[in-house]
């Protein structure tokens, strides 16, 4: 018995001690910290650079790295921690710390880059590095240290990526468009730029639409359509470009070069993206709510007030670019001009295109995105004045403002009793419907060479002329111009209308025509009359055009077109 | 310079626009009404700060139409969105089940880390401000929120989003801190220790047995040596 007791007692005591040892010397061993390949992004859209800084951006989808950290072993692991460099652009981050990690116990590190803003300087892609420092306290206490290190492509920054998802992740347009957003980081309604733009239009409204805020869905449908009527006017075009598909390594991606709002307005030519983006812009800072919508290869605008949203079809601003379009909107295939009401409605088409056939489109509202982090970048700064003087200069070439001076006569008073001035001639004909003073220097001809044209008169010197032309059979003043149109270039010549403008009964055009002898920039009015379609263009060379202003608008006073100005021409001659 | 976040923003509602968003995009009215719907978001925490999270909600017709076409018909999808808007924690064991008739749809997963260990047993939950706290003391935390979400053919639509968030059993002093980009739901836990006890346990327990098993051994010894001896007596009879 005693003996049997002892040999228990042995027993016990030493499968104790052997518990107590393995605890102390094996199964309290220390901490094994693993992390799997860290998930980095390939690439920056410098002008984006903001976002990426910013972990609030869509709760934090936006890092360049993350990191998961697992404690394997048994232990903790203690003073782990993470730092970053992008060598040439930010020096090593000061180091997080985590004490402890308890065993079993995972950690997340996310990067989120304060990048300077000099990357906005960068015009092309740049390769940069990203390395990541991890050093963490091993069993022993001793620190240990890795240096990771991944490629980052810092893309230039007019460049924008829709998409960074791999490859085979891509179905559908919203795989495609899975950065889409970025484009609401261009907007830039305080940009001094677009500030000029919107006051430009403006001021043509009396100024009265400034700041219009969320409410008033009249002003603000007013607003538009005197934003789409300036951008025709002053020959604003849409200018078709896909972005390039490209690829990352197993990111493949749509890579489109895309303006600053500001870089449109000076260059009056933009993209789809491009220009549903100044829109947006000059309506935020007009004080409306705006939403881009992106769908299949396209993106336009919406504009938000309390009772309705307008879209607008930006594009429209070019017939062309809606070609397929203008028979559904009850306009003619060479339409020179795509009215603003008509550019609604083919955008609320595509709107109910897209409900009806269930096909996918993003809309970004650019508040509730920029609100939460989507800020543009810092904008270079900019010649203002500059920038005045050339909204300045374009306003005044646009059919409107030409407009304006048909037929004032110099002193408003009707040709009939109005003195031919000295030194000048005054040309009365078709059928006695129109008239026009040019100085009597200036080489004149009855019937040019192109089929209406039954006027002509020009100085030699300065390349300024006048073509005066009558369609006895047609009625409508468009028939007229595309009759004049067709007989130019059956002359050889080619003519481009830029922009064009209806005041009253006659429709008021620019543009340029193209030939052998080079390029004239003219305007032209086309009005119907009592017999037929009177239309008259007034220009130059190109090269010529701006300094012949005054003398073309003192000739544009003082043509007279129409039925009123028969009796007058017959008192005349 | 700012310091590299080492423990960043996951937070309880980050799992929302997974659900909210049936276009993908942010919110805005085309044409103008408003609905409204609800979601039920359920986060129990377990001790080493990782959540296992149930999503539960019931859409209209259109609105089942145009998710399922989106997400529930595309699991991947919806675990991507669900990575993206938790992107500081890990996410495992997605799941998707769908009850086409009643056009309710539950997501269940894993969170690791997004209760975020401070250490000396401090775990901290970030809580987005616009997430408002309605009850909470002890394990249970209620919170709510509303988001608009986009939604072009029925105009605007408010998802009025209900999270409850169930802390381990052995939590305390559980209480909300104010900051700046968060609020923060903190408590206290003792983590695991570091070494397995139970075998510390285990030896003591055994040394001690063997301790008293030789204790035992030493009295036996000890009662065999005063035994009185036998009566001869009795052994006759």
């Amino acid at each position: 018995m005693k003996r049997r007791l002892q040999i228990g007692a042995a027993l016990l005591a030493g499968a104790g001690l052997l518990c107590c040892a393995l605890y102390f010397f094996r199964g309290g061993g220390g901490g094994k910290l693993t992390w799997d390949d860290p998930t980095v992004r390939k690439s920056l859209m410098t002008f984006g650079y903001k976002i990426y800084g910013d972990p609030s951006v869509e709760n934090g989808r936006f890092f360049l790295s993350k990191i998961v950290f697992h404690n394997d072993g048994n232990g903790s692991v203690h003073d782990l921690s993470v730092s970053y460099q992008i060598p040439d652009y930010v020096s090593w981050t000061t180091p997080a710390t985590q004490s402890e990690l308890p065993p079993g116990h995972t950690l997340v590190s996310l990067y989120y880059p304060q990048l300077p803003s000099k990357v906005t300087q960068l015009t092309n892609q740049t390769n940069a590095t990203l390395e990541t420092k991890v050093r963490w306290a091993n069993k022993a206490g001793e620190m240990k240290e890795e240096i990771l290190r991944s490629n980052v492509i810092l893309r230039g920054v007019n460049e924008i990526e829709y998409c960074d998802l791999p490859e085979n992740e891509l179905a559908n347009l919203y795989d495609m468009l899975s950065t889409g957003e970025f484009a609401v980081a261009m907007v830039t309604p305080n940009d001094p730029v677009v500030k000029e733009f919107a006051a430009e239009i403006t001021k043509r409204t009396g100024g009265t639409m400034a700041n219009i805020g969320p409410h008033g869905a009249e002003e603000a449908f007013q607003l538009m359509k005197a934003i789409y009527d300036y951008m025709c006017e002053t020959g604003m075009r849409y200018t078709s470009d896909e972005g390039i598909p490209s690829k990352l390594g197993d990111i493949s991606t749509t890579v489109q070069t895309v303006r600053m709002p500001r870089d449109v307005i000076i260059t009056n030519q933009g993209l789809c993206v491009e220009l549903a983006i100044l829109w947006a812009s000059v309506m935020e800072y007009l004080g409306c709510n705006t939403s881009l919508v992106f769908k299949q290869g396209h993106a336009f605008t919406v504009v938000h007030t309390a009772q309705q949203s307008v879209p607008i079809e930006c594009t429209a601003i070019t017939p062309k670019a809606i070609g397929g379009w203008l028979k559904a909107l009850g306009l003619s295939q060479d339409a020179a001009v795509v009215p603003f009401e008509k550019a609604v409605q083919m955008a609320n088409m595509e709107l109910s295109n897209l409900e009806e056939g269930n096909e996918p489109y993003i809309v970004y509202n650019v508040q509730n995105y920029q609100q939460q982090g989507m800020h543009a970048p810092e904008l270079p700064s900019i010649d203002v004045d500059k920038i005045k003087n050339i909204l300045a200069q374009r306003s005044n070439h646009t059919a409107t403002a030409y407009a304006q001076n048909v037929g004032t006569g110099g002193n408003g008073t009707a040709a009939a009793s109005t003195q031919v001035r000295q030194s000048y001639y005054r040309w009365v004909g078709a059928n006695n419907m129109a008239s026009v003073d040019v100085p009597e220097g200036w080489t004149r001809m009855e019937n040019g060479p192109v089929p209406g044209m039954v006027f002509i008169a020009q100085d030699m010197q300065t390349t300024l002329a006048v073509n005066v032309f009558h369609y006895p059979n047609l009625a409508a003043p468009i028939d007229g111009m595309e009759e004049a149109r067709r007989g130019i270039a059956r002359n050889g010549g080619r003519v481009k209308i830029e922009t064009q403008q209806q005041k009253g009964n006659s429709i008021v055009y620019t543009g340029t025509t193209s030939s052998r002898n080079g390029t004239f920039q003219w305007v032209g009015i086309f009005t119907p009359a009592q017999s037929g379609v009177v239309g008259m263009f007034f220009g130059s060379t190109k090269r010529y055009f701006e300094r012949n202003q005054p003398m073309m608008l003192d000739i544009i006073r003082s043509a007279r077109i129409g039925a009123g100005e028969s009796n007058n021409n017959e008192e005349n001659q | 310079m700012r310091s590299a976040s080492i423990i960043s923003g996951a937070s309880l509602c980050k799992g929302l626009l997974a659900v909210a968003i049936l276009l993908g995009g942010g919110a805005v009215t085309l044409r103008a009404q408003e609905a409204s719907r609800t979601v039920d978001q359920t986060f129990q925490f377990d001790e080493r700060g990782d959540a296992k999270i149930e999503f539960n909600f019931q859409l209209s017709r259109l609105q089942w139409n145009r998710w399922k076409a989106q997400y529930g018909d595309h699991p991947d999808v919806l675990l991507r969105v669900t990575k993206y808007n938790m992107a500081a924690a890990a996410i495992d064991n997605f799941s998707l089940t769908k009850d086409d008739t009643q056009r309710r749809a539950v997501t269940r997963f894993t969170a690791r880390a997004l209760a975020q260990y401070r250490g000396n047993g401090q775990f901290e939950i970030p809580i987005p401000r616009n997430i408002k706290p309605v009850t909470g003391s002890g394990l249970d935390w209620v919170f709510t929120s509303s988001t608009p979400e986009s939604n072009v053919s029925e105009g605007q639509t408010i998802v009025n989003v209900t999270l409850r968030a169930k802390l381990p059993a052995k939590a305390h002093d559980a209480h909300m801190v104010g900051g700046n980009d968060f609020n923060r739901l903190v408590y206290s836990l003792e983590v695991s220790p570091s070494k397995p006890k139970t075998l510390l346990y285990s030896g003591v327990v055994l040394i001690v047995a063997g301790l008293v098993a030789a204790v035992r051994a030493t009295r036996a010894d000890e009662t065999t040596a005063t035994h009185p001896p036998r009566d001869p007596s009795r052994r006759s009879s």
